[in-house]
């Protein structure tokens, strides 16, 4: 069916002939562009999706390590980290070194970079901060607190990298925590999320339509602060509209969490190497 | 429209061979065309097979892991987002309009929406205001203008989010979606201007899942499969007359 034709006004006719400026604001777009896509980037760790839609490689140990409860994890993860905090035997340090090297080495390229980039950084701060310990206990003491974080870090971010976040706090339960605490985390990251890739795309839309030089009521403050504003609306939306959603789901007022089962046979043998290691902690100490 | 015979030579936008994928999952495979000046081409093909991020790529909002985009002869990648007067003559000769029009409004009232890119350009404020007031009349929202955008239904944000465009008059009009959420009279409206923006020698690129609307448009289908790629790129019998007609 032929359309219309409409009369367009006779500037948007032509061919706009336009020679932008320099505009010394422009950063501040672009900065907060990065913070907010830095803050959308909360989710799910790369290795949680692999392993959750097949979208990647995995490492077969955090293949077996997914079939453990999250809150088993969790208590290993603080097990591995007291022993290692408390270890004066480097021989036991050793031994945590090569656990952690083992599971860190078996996994995909994106995986060994999420891990140990920013452990090397931890270590690195700890080593900075720690030089004073070389008029104490010389330098021996340094570089075992170093080796300690590096550890620690490794271990931890580890599991962020293959558990998803929901899964870590629903593990929570089986420390007592109240469902609704546990509900009020969750929607929290999720949010998080969804209000980080909101605030990126407004600040697209403010890079991409400031075209030239910031002036007067659309100086680069002011479109920021609308940004903000927008997100913070989203905010507000989104919230009214989740407990809209809870009460035509016949929302009662108390949360209940499901709680994953715990004593699995993976469990069981997770829990098993955990004991062998606080074992070897105490026959090496 | 004033052009040269080189610049009518080379197509408007080319991409060659493009892929791209967000970490390990890959969103466009080894996609290739061409849109000249003056075509409405439209982009078809089901959720998530990279439409959005054809569009994204196109306007420098990320870059493509390997294979060329140009646009009007120059290469659209991380140097050209660096050089900020370039990235700025991109992104004037490009208006990209969102697929959800939440995440394109950030201005207290429409008004100052529509008035921000022109504004930007240096205009002067009576060919600002000019500007303004052709836009929000072009698409009937010329009422809504002290309004804040918040408070309006998706097909007014929708709308609004149009006339905000299209009042820094690009040379190429990139639309996600365009006519989602909005009523039957909204949408033909929307059809019409395109329609005629492409008879005034600009170019249309928009995405859509609607074959009516393509067929309205008189726009070339390039269609994406599941898989991300290329399925097929073609001129419809009933988009021939149109381009004669421009």
């Amino acid at each position: 069916m032929p359309q219309p034709d409409i009369t367009l006004p006779s500037w948007l006719a032509q061919r706009e002939d336009y020679r932008p400026e320099h505009d010394k604001t422009g950063f501040m777009a672009r900065n907060l562009l990065h913070l907010t896509s830095m803050v959308a980037h909360v989710k799910m760790g790369g290795g949680a999706a692999a392993l959750a839609y097949g979208t990647g490689p995995v490492s077969p140990i955090d293949r077996a390590l997914s079939h453990v409860s999250p809150a088993l994890r969790l208590i290993g993860l603080l097990v591995c980290i007291a022993l290692t905090l408390i270890a004066h035997n480097p021989v036991f340090l050793m031994l945590m070194g090569c656990v952690v090297l083992v599971m860190v080495a078996l996994r995909p390229a994106a995986g060994i970079k999420a891990t140990l980039l920013p452990s090397f950084g931890a270590a690195i701060v700890a080593l900075v901060l720690a030089i004073p310990a070389i008029w104490v206990n010389g330098a021996v003491a340094m570089v075992s607190i170093a080796a300690k974080i590096l550890l620690n870090v490794t271990l931890v971010l580890g599991v962020s990298w293959t558990v998803p976040w929901n899964r870590l706090i629903a593990g929570l339960k089986l420390f007592h925590l109240p469902d609704e605490i546990i509900f009020t985390l969750d929607l929290a990251l999720k949010h998080i999320e969804i209000l980080g890739r909101s605030a990126t795309r407004l600040n697209e839309a403010l890079v991409l339509r400031s075209v030239g030089r910031t002036r007067g009521r659309f100086d680069k403050t002011t479109s920021s602060a609308g940004v903000m504003g927008a997100t913070f609306l989203k905010a507000y939306t989104c919230g009214q509209a989740l407990d809209e959603a809870m009460l035509c789901r016949g929302f009662t007022g108390t949360y209940v969490c499901r709680r994953e089962r715990v004593m699995t046979p993976a469990g069981i043998i997770y829990l098993g190497g955990i004991a062998l290691l606080v074992l070897c902690y105490l026959l090496l100490g | 429209m004033g052009l040269t015979e080189a610049e009518n030579a080379v197509p408007l936008i080319e991409f060659s061979h493009v892929s791209f994928a967000y970490g390990d999952a890959t969103v466009v495979d080894d996609v290739s065309f061409a849109v000249n000046r003056g075509e409405i081409v439209a982009l078809l093909g089901p959720n998530g097979c990279g439409k959005t991020t054809l569009m994204r790529i196109m306007n420098g909002l990320e870059f493509a892991d390997s294979g060329t985009v140009m646009f009007e002869g120059e290469r659209v990648d991380r140097a050209l987002a660096k050089d900020e007067l370039a990235a700025k003559r991109l992104h004037q000769r490009m208006g990209y309009v969102f697929q959800n029009a939440d995440d394109q409004l950030f201005c207290p009232s429409v008004e100052e929406e529509a008035a921000f890119g022109p504004a930007q350009m240096g205009l002067p404020e009576e060919e600002v205001d000019r500007r303004v007031a052709d836009a929000l009349a072009l698409f009937n929202i010329s009422d809504l203008a002290p309004l804040a955008p918040y408070r309006l239904s998706g097909g007014q944000k929708k709308r609004v989010t149009l006339a905000a465009i299209v009042s820094m008059n690009p040379d190429v009009l990139v639309l996600d979606e365009p006519t989602n959420g909005l009523d039957e009279d909204s949408a033909d409206a929307v059809t019409a201007f395109l329609v005629s923006y492409a008879k005034a020698g600009k170019t249309v690129v928009v995405s859509t899942h609607h074959r009516d609307f393509v067929e309205q448009l008189g726009a070339r289908p390039i269609r994406i499969g599941k898989d991300h790629r290329l399925v097929s790129d073609a001129v419809p019998e009933s988009a021939v007359g149109n381009v004669a007609a421009r």
